[in-house]
């Protein structure tokens, strides 16, 4: 018995959840979601403190800054504090993004004003044992060794440097190299925290079944929190103009090839953002894409190929690539360019349709829950972008063609602006790249 | 405790297909999760990898449904799709908006009746699946790790001695005809489970799989499909592997073969591994990481395999390869110390909060909701676990987690994995 296929009507746009804003007295501006049914509450607390902040050669001390503060503090030194957050079935977490330092919680409903509690310890009063931050430096120092070993890690730290000028931060590892980790004392940390951490530009996210009391909890916790008023600068990506095109990272007895190809574009303030969006993922963004198609449908070359553009603050970075087996690497990368170069032609109607559909109707799905719009909220935060951009961006996804997409897309990632990095075995590799026209220069340094 | 229930509504259809429908009108989506009992744990070690490789060849597409189209079709939707094999079944799920609901239904109904297999399709998911063996487990530092803890957990030709990725060797001895043989024991009504969760009311949503997976009749299996039973006794003798490998840090594993997951004993024991090893306040991160400082991380993790006999590891890497050895008597201890005398009650509280807030974290979404109930129905017969999870977790004494561990954990029923870091030396110094 044969069941004829059932029809679908097209997806319509999608609008980002409402949020109050307020403020507090200490100045921090609170965005709260209230989505029934998450019992699961999600926070998170983005200070203005981008990585630019760091003293030069210090590189990595805000992640450290971030990574140690949940080990005690003043008021519950040492282990008491691990024991607290998780007595009351609280996770916490903390870390150091581009452009932000994030805090949050992840709670239940009833545990939540203990989660407030905590997490304005957490932020004013770490207790920075000279112990931990030297077990965390020590720490750092192996996750950078366990990176070395890894090619993609490898190439994506290479690609930073092949991309960006090396007068930006952005050229260099979040959490910072080897030599700049081992630079780091806890004295530094301590004053990095003191003239940084501060409720001046911090935006609290908070999503979930959201008590009615929420602002009587926030003003007896987050709301205490005090600091200075640090000047912070947030960094525009200038272009690295001396890297030679072709990267190639030596990997020896590496059993795959692990090819990228960046560039910088615009980001979302521009005004072909949707078009560049729906292009890359007609090209490489879904199972469904040209690179997909080709490299692993067709030819078996890898278990996924995939592009898309990571917007930041003031510039997007786009990636392409795969990894695939030694021998047939050259012929992966001369077909993966020759896919970007849209060699097969521009971008046809039905693919743009198929890809702006897939945008515009994943968005309710992918933002299902609280975890996905406290996280999302707070990226826009620190890009300084309101939530409602998102659905000025879903109205704009409607008005891509295949015209527009293509020039976009062709014009953004022209061939010169395309950067390559390969991380796998060496003279395996040379020898095949060369006889495709290749001219790989070898590059060792890691961070 | 929050108080929660997820509504359950079930059926089995004529021919055998088990579906349960579980509504929730606060999500934007519907989940559609289809599981077959079958998995890695019943090849045989000349086939290893093949289900996984067939997991892949389910998208070959259909008369109606060409090569790689399911993928393609679900993402115009605006919708989730993928699939994952372990070593005790397979899965299949689309999410989707409301309206693409019966379509999704339409493309799992066509691939259960009519799935066509060309060689074409047969040999390249064959290179797909070798990539994914390298990029996955060949070329990452410590990918082969599992390999060698299951070898040295399980004899030759029990159904958990093979890693699920399986090995380039047999991927090669893939034909048609074994495609065709698979297809027909395994992917069959009567040994699937349907779970819908999400934006769907119940009874169209049984009127609808009804329509679409009511007709589907397969021919009597040539071979039935049957699970082997994997019960052994536990190790003895304390098998050791020593291996040095191209990494930063060494590794020390020890292993145990444990109850079948869902089994009381198995609850018990997971719920020491949390006492020892989970967040920052478990025992062994407080001795190893904080105190002592002799390990820089350490991790508990229990298989959760159910023919028989799973597996109970406690792994921890060393700062310096030379502790390894007082590593491993410093984990026994601490399991000897809670064999004895068990958790205390604010530790078992501690473990019961987070596990109700990782639950909840899990449930949040109606595509990780519908993937549960199915474990539950498909592995343990009874998709109402999902709704007795915390209290089961709750049920558990202080003796129980003691008297598991002095059944499955002691030091004599142990194996160990040293892996060992070729060059020692990661230049620590700081100013």
């Amino acid at each position: 018995m044969s069941i004829p296929r059932p029809t679908i009507p097209k997806p319509t746009p999608w609008a980002f959840p409402r949020h109050d804003e307020f403020f507090l007295d200490n100045g921090v501006r609170v965005w709260a979601f209230d989505l029934p049914g998450q019992l699961v509450l999600r926070t998170n607390l983005a200070l203005d403190l981008p990585l630019t902040a760091e003293p030069t050669g210090m590189e990595g001390i805000a992640a450290l800054a971030a990574e140690v503060a949940d080990e005690g503090t003043t008021n519950y030194p040492g282990e008491t504090f691990a024991e607290r957050v998780e007595g009351h079935g609280i996770s916490l977490h903390s870390g150091a993004h581009w452009e932000a330092t994030m805090c949050g919680a992840q709670v239940t409903v009833s545990q939540f004003a203990k989660a407030l509690q905590l997490l304005t310890e957490l932020v004013n009063n770490p207790e920075y044992r000279d112990r931990d931050i030297a077990r965390h430096i020590e720490d750092e120092l192996v996750e950078i060794a366990d990176l070395e070993a890894n090619p993609g890690a490898r190439v994506a730290t290479a690609m930073s440097r092949a991309l960006v000028s090396s007068t930006c931060r952005s050229a260099t590892r979040g959490s910072g190299t080897r030599e700049s980790v081992a630079r780091i004392t806890p004295e530094l940390v301590r004053e990095f925290h003191d003239a940084y951490w501060t409720p001046a530009g911090a935006t609290f996210v908070v999503a979930g079944s959201l008590p009615s009391d929420l602002r009587s909890l926030l003003n007896d916790t987050i709301s205490t929190w005090q600091g200075p008023q640090p000047s912070v600068t947030h960094e525009k990506l200038l272009p690295n103009e001396s890297s030679s095109p072709l990267w190639l990272i030596d990997h020896p007895g590496a059993p795959q090839a692990t090819l990228r190809v960046g560039a910088l574009t615009p980001t979302r303030d521009h005004p072909d953002w949707a078009q560049a969006q729906v292009a890359c993922t007609a090209m490489g963004g879904t199972f469904g894409s040209r690179l997909n198609a080709r490299l692993r449908e067709d030819r078996g070359y890898t278990y996924g190929a995939s592009c898309h553009i990571a917007p930041q603050r003031f510039a997007g970075i786009f990636t392409a690539g795969l990894n695939c087996r030694t021998e047939v690497a050259a012929d992966a990368l001369h077909e993966l360019l020759a896919l970007l170069d849209l060699a097969d032609g521009p971008f046809t109607a039905p693919e743009i349709d198929a890809a702006r559909d897939y945008r515009i109707g994943v968005s309710p799905l992918s933002y299902d829950n609280a975890g996905a719009i406290a996280h999302q909220a707070a990226v826009f935060a620190s890009h300084a972008i309101a939530p409602a951009w998102f659905n000025d961006f879903q109205r704009s996804l409607q008005e891509t063609t295949p015209d527009r997409a293509t020039e976009v897309f062709a014009t953004w990632l022209a061939p010169e602006k395309r950067h390559i990095v390969i991380a796998g075995d060496a003279k395996q590799l040379l020898p095949t790249l060369r006889a495709k026209g290749f001219d790989p220069e070898l590059v060792g340094t890691f961070g | 405790m929050l108080d929660y229930h997820y509504p359950l509504h079930e059926a089995v259809l004529p021919n055998g297909l088990r579906v349960i429908v579980s509504e929730d009108a606060t999500s934007p989506a519907v989940a559609v999760n289809l599981w077959y009992r079958v998995g890695s744990g019943d090849e045989t070690r000349a086939t290893s990898g093949f289900a996984h490789l067939f997991e892949h060849l389910m998208f070959s597409g259909t008369d109606a449904i060409a090569a790689g189209e399911h993928l393609s079709a679900i993402e115009e939707v605006g919708g989730h799709v993928n699939a994952t094999t372990s070593a005790d079944r397979t899965n299949y799920f689309e999410m989707v908006p409301p309206h693409a609901f019966e379509f999704a239904l339409w493309l799992e109904a066509q691939r259960m009746e009519n799935l066509a297999v060309t060689q074409f399709n047969l040999d390249t998911q064959r290179e797909v699946v070798k990539e994914e063996k390298r990029q996955r487990y060949d070329n990452v530092p410590y990918g082969d790790e599992l390999a060698l803890l299951l070898a040295l957990a399980y004899p030759e030709e029990h159904p958990y001695a093979q890693p699920t990725i399986g090995r380039m060797e047999t991927l090669d001895t893939a034909s048609l005809d074994m495609v065709q043989e698979f297809y027909d024991t395994w992917y069959r009504p009567e040994l699937a489970t349907l779970v819908v969760c999400g934006n769907v009311d119940v009874d169209s949503a049984f009127a609808l799989v009804e329509k679409h997976f009511g007709g589907i009749s397969k021919p009597p299996a040539t071979s039935p499909g049957l699970h082997r039973d994997g019960t052994i006794e536990p190790l003895a003798g304390i098998p050791r592997l020593n291996v040095t490998r191209d990494v930063p840090l060494s590794d020390l594993t020890l292993c145990w073969r444990a109850p079948a997951a869902e089994t009381p004993d198995d609850l018990a024991l997971d719920i020491a591994g949390a006492v020892l090893g989970a967040g920052q306040s478990g025992r062994l991160y407080r001795r190893l990481v904080l105190d002592t400082e002799i390990a820089e991380s350490v991790s508990v993790a229990p298989f959760g395999f159910v023919r028989g006999t799973s597996l109970a590891t406690i792994g921890a890497r060393p700062r310096k390869t030379s502790d390894m050895e007082r590593l491993e008597e410093m984990i026994l201890e601490e399991v000897a110390a809670l064999a004895e005398v068990g958790p205390t009650a604010a530790e078992l509280e501690r473990v019961l909060v987070n596990v109700e807030r990782e639950l909840f974290t899990e449930l949040a979404t109606v595509d990780h909701r519908a993937d549960v109930i199915n474990r539950y129905a498909t592995l343990f017969s009874d998709p109402d676990l999902i709704n007795r999870d915390l209290e089961r977790v709750r049920s558990v004494t202080p003796d129980d987690v003691a008297e598991s561990l002095r059944r499955w954990m002691t030091a004599d029923k142990r194996s160990v994995l040293e892996y060992r870091a070729a060059n020692d030396e990661v230049e620590v110094e700081t100013a």
